[in-house]
């Protein structure tokens, strides 16, 4: 995947404005309700509500600290949840659409969607295992060397997407022959 | 600048296009856009009704109706009918029936409190019986139709965008008949799918840019 081909300027570079300011206090406003919103895509893989809930669980992280990771105002985050999962075929595009909507870098927020990638790929951990991502990936690394590639894509055998674990997809919106 | 009802009905149409097609930001644009509006409305609709809790916040029912009607279109969009009304209307038509059922609910449940068994007001006082839509949100007319093709001329710069893009706005959602369309059948399944979200995506970009440069009120 060509995550390292994000441009942080292309979608960072934009001129501030009254605009902004105006929709970054609607984001404020709304933050609440987002929330209520987010809580409710958590099942569904095909959505970041979902990425950002794999991502507390196996980084131990409450909101405050990802927002702190990712750059971005705390208030941002249910609003992140409610975006879509940056799709395999489209992911660089995708991930700069969503970075351009929240206002944020998009390498940032590519990194924590191939970080849950690869944790997610994984399969289930034992219960209490808090190991975090990186350890788990080091644990992966450790047990199947053939099969694990450290630049290799999600869509790749050796990391499966969501859409490829046991978890339910739920059907998207999109193109019905993907159904 | 504020944002005039026709302007509003053909952004809405395109925010649900863009949905449907897969844009990943569209439905966070959609909440972002329609949240606050839909509590508005129905604030408007429970001063206008004079509806009120002897107990609960209806403040709390409202913003749970506006989350469900939200949610519900989310999950499935296409019971939305882009050719009937608009995105608003019609999220303002559902958040009102989700309303009008958790009040039920909650006027029922405080009444239950209250004697011991749960019975409705029927005297009339906090009645939401009647339909409720406001007729202004009713209204469609072939200036909606019009204005909306015409954005969708200043959104297209080729002819296979202008080809996926019709297709967009009439629902069409198998690869096979945009395939066959652009006349790229002789390519595999994936490469057609492929292509034609390229296509979708540059055009879901370019809308949902074009929506940002105006203001959302």
């Amino acid at each position: 995947m060509d995550s390292d081909n994000i441009d942080p300027e292309r979608v960072l570079s934009r001129p501030s404005s009254r605009r902004e300011a105006e929709r970054a206090d609607r984001f404020s406003r709304t933050s609440a309700g987002a929330r209520k919103v987010a809580v409710r895509l958590e099942d569904d893989p095909t959505t970041m509500a979902w990425v950002l809930a794999r991502y507390r669980e196996a980084e131990d992280a409450d909101d405050a600290l990802i927002a702190i990771s990712l750059g971005i105002d705390q208030a941002r985050i249910p609003h992140l949840a409610l975006c879509s999962r940056p799709r395999d075929e489209l992911f660089r595009s995708d991930i700069e659409t969503i970075a351009e909507h929240i206002g944020m870098d998009p390498l940032a927020l590519a990194e924590v969607v191939r970080r849950v990638d690869a944790v997610t790929g994984f399969g289930q951990r034992p219960r209490g295992h808090r190991g975090g991502i990186l350890a788990a990936a080091r644990d992966r690394a450790a047990e199947d060397p053939a099969t694990y590639d450290p630049g290799g894509s999600p869509s790749s055998a050796a990391v499966s997407s969501p859409s490829s674990t046991d978890v339910p997809v739920v059907a998207t919106p999109d193109d019905e022959d993907e159904r | 600048m504020a944002t005039q009802p026709d302007d509003e009905a053909v952004h809405g149409r395109l925010l649900h296009v863009n949905y449907v097609a897969g844009d990943p930001a569209a439905r966070g644009e959609i909440f972002l856009r329609y949240f606050e509006a839909l509590k508005t409305h129905l604030h408007i609709y429970v001063r206008r009704k004079q509806l009120f809790l002897r107990g609960g916040d209806i403040d709390d029912v409202v913003e749970e109706a506006v989350i469900d009607a939200l949610t519900s279109y989310f999950s499935r969009p296409a019971a939305y009918d882009p050719t009937r009304r608009g995105l608003l209307g019609y999220l303002k038509m559902s958040a009102e029936g989700d309303f009008k059922n958790r009040f039920t609910r909650e006027v029922g449940r405080e009444a239950g409190l209250e004697s011991d068994f749960v019975e409705l007001d029927d005297t009339g006082w906090n009645s939401v019986a009647d339909g409720g839509i406001d007729p202004v949100d009713a209204i469609e007319d072939e200036q909606v139709a019009g204005a909306l093709l015409a954005r969708a001329e200043t959104i297209v710069e080729t002819e296979e965008e202008r080809i996926v893009l019709r297709f967009m706005l009439e629902r069409e959602r198998s690869t096979a008949v945009y395939a066959l369309a652009l006349g790229i059948t002789a390519r595999t399944p994936k490469e057609q799918r492929a292509e034609v979200s390229r296509i979708k995506d540059r055009l879901t970009k370019r809308i949902r840019r074009g929506l940002l440069d105006e203001s959302p009120d």
